[in-house]
């Protein structure tokens, strides 16, 4: 125990103290402050944006329409009423942008024509005030020429009324889900290359051939997959303690946070979600941590070692895309079958799990099944670790790691 | 007590690294392990420290079964192994607690160590940014650090200057006067027939000579005998049918005994007329070496 002790904290404080870990821990920290800093800069520039300004020319005779009523109750736009002999100059006001639109009210067979000219977006709110009141005009004017008394014109018009209740929305947990899930895969990818990287390292440089006689393998290879656990998890920190620096600085708005554009909505962040993460994290990391060791250990020189990962990157890529895909569809018969494979479940059960569609005995099944798979693969992993570190070659042939499998 | 070593060998598929191999030392002597390249040194080398396992054969030390977890072991491979991206003093410690040192044991060997290397300035600077003869010394150190009691040391003079190989040599004889069991790999005959008692020469994972270097010599079954390089003494040996060798020091004549040396001497005295140098010394290990290895 004292020599797991011993292999466990050089590798954690080599860890930490590596620039890379430094570095890395530097631009989280920047990237968490300075992405929820922009967010922040950018929620307040919209605020004080400045109003487009659009111009209205009416051809109608029929209708006429008031801007000064209209500029009272809009809040992007200010409008502006000029002669329609002005039209070719302000169309090319509105291309040169010093103008934000051009809105031409006509009218055809006595309904009035609407034709809005921008440059490249349209002001959603001026158009459909613009069209309402239109709407209200048009509806004015036929009902009289029909003889209608209004009561029974708006009574005609009455719109159906419509109520949405959505019971659970998907959207609540999607940021959520998609945030911790990134986090996840990102942690996976980066550590377990660390692990695989490190193993090569000692391997190249023969300090294997020391090391050996002094410590069991088993304990190296432990050792240093839980060291780098644990930097992983300082990391984590790290952006905790970013989120903490911003929320004290005034740049988080925790009732309205979004990641990429999307919403995050706190309250589903309880601490069920916060401990399904850790226990999927941990399982996930110790599945693909152990792979990526056994496969490191195997792999003689740092340039080879890319080629021979790639198979483990591709499944946590494709646990990545499932993942994704069980945000939007959590239902779905391929993922529901992935949240219990075990190198796709930590990513897919995990964000199924904060979807709301895994129940108590799902959850546990797939819990289950990571733990038990962690069990086999410590016994697969040591042994190709075992026999795979006194092993060198210029190329790594998969028979050869079978062989090294079966060796005792 | 010893390390007694019965029939082990090694077998990579097809091929014998090391063949049938046996050796008898007693603790506290040095035994040379020698052999070309390819010989299986290293192959016996990493069989002894656990790190390839005998195809057959077995090891004891001092009469139980030899194994690395159970013996202190101080290894200096052929090829350095130290982070290369950790600091010296850090890797250093790393080792020693391996070993079973406390920290306050660990820093005082490497205290000790360092000084005594001549190199306590790289104390806190990272192993890759030294020389490889610097890198050498500090691999040294990861040897000697915790005491053991076998040392074993793949051709520890490679990559040292003629100053440092000094400095070696002078650490390797205070190891041997403390009474270490020493093993020692090595192309340089001369240092290994400075240090070794004891040497197990490899040839194709077969051992071609082994036992007390001595005893050897006199098995060896031939002496040199050195006589001037003259015309004269050389045309008596060619008109007697006299193989002979010519070096730098004279002409070399391989001879059995003592008798067969003199009536050499006498040969040339009676047709020279007068001897004015000779010698007759005792076979090399290099001469051995190159018979037995060739």
């Amino acid at each position: 125990m004292n020599k797991f002790k011993t292999v466990f904290f050089f590798h954690l404080r080599e860890g930490l103290l590596a620039k890379a870990t430094l570095i890395m821990s530097a631009i989280l920290f920047v990237l968490v402050v300075g992405m929820l800093g922009l967010q922040k800069y950018m929620a307040s520039s919209e605020q004080n944006e400045e109003k487009d300004k659009i111009v209205i020319i009416n051809e109608s005779t029929q209708y006429s329409i008031d801007e000064t009523v209209l500029n009272q109750s809009l809040k992007t736009a200010t409008l502006k009423q000029v002669n329609s002999s002005k039209f070719e100059e302000v169309k090319k006001e509105v291309n040169d942008e010093s103008k934000d639109g051009l809105i031409v009210i006509s009218e055809k067979n006595n309904i009035p024509v609407i034709n809005y000219t921008y440059k490249n977006f349209a002001n959603n709110e001026v158009l459909s005030m613009i069209s309402s009141t239109m709407q209200q005009n048009y509806l004015n004017k036929t009902s009289q020429d029909l003889k209608l008394s209004l009561e029974a014109a708006t009574k005609l018009l009455q719109n159906v009324e419509v109520n949405e209740e959505v019971l659970k929305d998907p959207m609540a947990t999607f940021g959520i889900a998609y945030f911790f899930g990134f986090l996840l895969y990102l942690f996976l990818i980066v550590y377990g290359n660390s692990i695989a990287t490190g193993i090569v390292a000692e391997k190249s440089s023969r300090v294997m051939e020391v090391l050996l006689p002094k410590v069991n393998p088993v304990m190296t290879l432990y050792g240093r997959v839980f060291a780098v656990f644990c930097v992983a998890f300082v990391q984590l920190v790290v952006i905790g303690l970013g989120f903490l620096f911003a929320y004290l600085v005034g740049f988080v708005n925790l009732d309205n946070l979004s990641l990429f554009g999307m919403e995050i909505d706190l309250d589903s962040l309880n601490i069920t979600t916060i401990i399904a993460f850790i226990v999927y994290f941990l399982l996930g990391y110790l599945i693909y941590g152990l792979l990526y060791a056994a496969i490191g250990s195997v792999v003689s020189r740092t340039e080879e070692l890319q080629t021979v990962l790639m198979p483990v990157t591709f499944l946590l890529i494709g646990a990545f895309f499932i993942s994704i895909n069980a945000l939007v569809n959590p239902n779905g018969t391929f993922v529901q079958i992935s949240s219990y494979i075990p190198f796709f479940a930590p990513l897919v059960a995990f964000s199924r799990f904060v979807s709301g569609e895994m129940n108590f005995i799902e959850v546990s099944a797939s819990i289950l099944i990571l733990i038990i798979t962690v069990f086999i693969l410590t016994k697969i992993a040591s042994r190709i670790y075992v026999n795979g570190v006194m092993y060198y070659s210029d190329k790594v042939k998969w028979k050869d790691v079978a062989r090294l499998l079966k060796r005792q | 007590m010893t390390l007694e070593v019965k029939q082990l060998s090694k077998s990579f598929g097809e091929t014998n690294a090391v063949n049938q191999l046996s050796l008898n030392l007693p603790t506290g002597r040095v035994l040379g392990l020698l052999g070309r390249n390819g010989a299986g040194k290293t192959t016996t080398i990493k069989m002894l420290l656990g790190l390839l396992t005998p195809t057959s054969g077995e090891m004891t030390w001092n009469g139980t079964t030899f194994h690395s977890s159970k013996v202190k072991i101080g290894y200096l491979p052929e090829e350095r192994g130290l982070y290369t991206k950790s600091k010296v003093v850090d890797q250093l410690r790393y080792f020693g607690k391996l070993e079973g040192m406390s920290q306050k044991e660990v820093d005082e060997a490497i205290t000790y160590w360092l000084e005594r290397l001549e190199i306590p300035h790289y104390r806190h600077k990272k192993a890759g940014e030294l020389s490889k003869g610097n890198q050498q010394k500090i691999q040294l150190i990861v040897t000697l650090l915790h005491n053991p009691e076998l040392i074993i040391l793949d051709e520890p003079f490679s990559g040292l200057d003629p100053v440092n190989a000094e400095l070696m040599a002078s650490i390797i004889t205070e190891e041997i006067n403390k009474g270490k069991t020493i093993v020692l790999s090595s192309h340089r005959m001369d240092q290994v027939e400075a240090f070794c008692e004891y040497v197990c020469i490899l040839k194709n994972g077969d051992v071609v000579a082994e036992g007390n270097l001595n005893k050897l010599k006199e098995e060896y079954g031939y002496r040199n005998l050195i006589v001037e390089d003259t015309e004269p003494i050389k045309s008596v040996l060619n008109t007697n049918q006299i193989d002979f060798e010519r070096k730098q020091q004279g002409i070399y004549v391989k001879v059995k005994t003592e008798e067969e040396a003199f009536t050499i001497l006498n040969l040339i005295k009676s047709e020279t007329g007068s001897i004015r140098k000779f010698q007759l010394l005792e076979p090399t290990l290099n001469d051995i070496f190159i018979e037995r290895a060739r």
